[in-house]
């Protein structure tokens, strides 16, 4: 089987980009992509093929046929292009069609990515948006809301483990000191930061993390989870360049190779589910990929793992075999997720801190495994790190993708 | 000539049983309209499913009947939803959670007690009819004990 190595990734700053439509963030992270093959490329001529992902872009900005756009604008057409969708793992679903795309032998350079401009919308009206990737008719129509999906996990998580919404707050006070450190996140400032940022409107003033998360200013979206344990509404795109073994070394030295990739599904409504505290798409892209892969979870170095809310930090943690059953927000509170911890989560900031642009998340998390394994990411930079892990889900992880990269 | 039929286990069928039409999504809400919960029976391994599903969710058989549920059950997990989206905006908060029938399925619905100290896990439950914005909605309200 032939090897399949990124050559580039770029991805824009993910946040509220008020003025750009989806397609200038597209071209945006273009711009770095092309920026980033260290011997240069010429898209129109060696791309083979482009995989695009978004979710709801139709219901978001009125604008469908990414894929065709990305070809038409990068001048790759007629070549191969078309849209992937799995919710918010879109993204991942391109990149896994590149690379099988590119295995194949039916291409040898695959441009996969992602794209979503979510801002367009009041926080109400995406929040209805998004509630599609949920079962409309036995879960939508009785009022629940993603939040709330979540909010279920969380209260069963917190029953069964004996764990506490207190405790959980360190995953997102984690997640935020990280996302400092990030030029492309959506916030770049701690968590206590924020909160005095917030208080000063109301003439109210924080010394500790946590008197702002238990403030009326961080107020509670689905009980237990708070405005903290959200990820924001982001606008954003993220590419990454796949290239066969027979080629990636015309174009760098230094490729990141995919060795492992995978995908799973588990019932689209919760309730349906075996485990409410875990997922079975996440466990099973995940296990494929440690297969191909030729890894157990404890060869892993750093991983990139879907925080839409600070409870799926947790379980994505454990469903992937990082951590122990029932330990996820115990391992963030003594720190093994922290950047100088024995296994560190989401260094770029997660969804939590980075931004959540829905169907680009998959591609920016790649990006980051990119930036990381090569060295190139700053102050949050990791020491020897050599293997990382990146699972995105869709839904409320009715779907998920897992991919492992190496330098 | 005599063609060879594979001897295959056939479960055995009341008359009628997998002739009906099974019903399609818009049925089970007009159903709900009435305070009626229909699910379904797989004829090959008895697992009971709500919503009616065309293929058994436990052993794959497409013989499934429709049968009728109590609509009554026990609340597993809730929650509290403060931020709603826009059809739900005039009710917010209110409470939404996963329910166990009393015949194994489980479901998404509206809690309609008045406040959250009003609900827990484990209490029993009854379906009770609701609209929002004309359309039919899975609801539950606290069990009356006759």
């Amino acid at each position: 089987m032939k090897k399949i190595y990124m050559i580039g990734a770029g991805m824009t700053r993910f946040g509220r980009r008020k003025k750009e439509t989806g397609r200038d963030l597209l071209m945006e992270a273009a711009e770095e992509t092309l920026k980033s093959v260290d011997n240069g490329i010429t898209l129109h001529e060696d791309v083979d093929g482009v995989w695009i992902g978004y979710f709801s872009s139709g219901l978001f900005e009125h604008q469908g046929h990414y894929g065709i756009i990305a070809a038409d604008w990068l001048d790759i057409v007629p070549n191969p292009a078309w849209r992937t969708e799995i919710a918010c793992a879109s993204s991942s679903a391109a990149a896994l069609t590149g690379f099988m795309t590119v295995r194949s032998g039916m291409a040898d350079i695959a441009l996969v990515g992602g794209v979503e401009k979510m801002t367009s919308l009041s926080t109400a009206e995406v929040t209805d948006v998004l509630s599609i990737a949920a079962d409309d008719f036995f879960e939508v129509s009785a009022g629940i809301t993603f939040p709330g999906l979540f909010a279920l996990m969380a209260q069963a998580y917190f029953k069964k483990y004996n764990s506490t919404w207190e405790d959980m707050q360190s995953i997102p006070i984690k997640s935020h000191h990280n996302g400092k450190m990030n030029p492309k996140a959506q916030y770049q400032n701690e968590v206590l930061d924020m909160g005095n940022k917030l208080g000063k409107k109301k003439d109210m003033s924080f010394d500790d993390p946590m008197d702002f998360l238990k403030s009326s200013l961080n107020f509670t979206v689905a009980h237990p989870l708070r405005l903290f344990d959200c990820c924001p509404i982001s606008d954003g795109a993220a590419l990454v360049l796949l290239a066969s073994e027979d080629v990636a070394n015309i174009y760098t030295d230094t490729p990141v190779e995919i060795t492992g990739v995978g995908n799973g599904t588990d019932n689209l409504s919760l309730h349906d589910r075996p485990e409410i505290t875990s997922s079975r798409a996440t466990i099973h892209a995940s296990r494929m990929a440690y297969k191909m892969a030729g890894l157990e979870p404890s060869d892993i170095d750093f991983a990139e793992v879907h925080d839409c809310f600070s409870i799926n930090e947790a379980i994505q943690m454990e469903d992937l075999g990082l951590i122990p059953r029932g330990e996820g927000i115990k391992a963030a509170v003594e720190e093994r997720t922290s950047l100088d911890g024995d296994i560190p989560i989401n260094p770029d900031g997660g969804l939590k801190s980075k931004g959540h642009p829905v169907g680009a998340t998959g591609a920016g998390m790649l990006y980051e495994l990119w930036k990381q394994l090569r060295g190139e990411a700053g102050k949050r930079q990791l020491s020897d790190a050599e293997i990382g892990l990146a699972s995105n889900a869709g839904g409320s992880s009715a779907s998920g993708c897992a991919f492992i990269a190496r330098r | 000539m005599l063609v060879e039929v594979p001897l295959v286990a056939v479960p055995l069928l009341h008359e009628g049983d997998i002739m009906e039409e099974k019903p399609i999504i818009d049925d089970i809400f007009k159903h709900i309209e009435n305070g009626k919960l229909h699910g379904v029976k797989c004829i090959c391994c008895g697992h009971m499913m709500f919503p009616p599903r065309k293929f058994c969710s436990h052993c794959g058989s497409s013989e499934v009947k429709e049968i009728e549920l109590t609509g009554k059950g026990t609340v597993d997990i809730y929650t509290v939803i403060h931020v709603a989206p826009p059809f739900m905006k005039d009710c917010s908060p209110y409470m939404v959670g996963i329910v166990e029938l009393d015949e194994g399925p489980r479901i998404t619905g509206r809690l309609l007690m008045d406040n959250e100290e009003m609900v827990e896990s484990g209490m029993r439950v009854a379906l009770e009819p609701l609209k929002k914005s004309d359309k039919n909605v899975i609801a539950f309200k606290k069990e009356i004990k006759q």
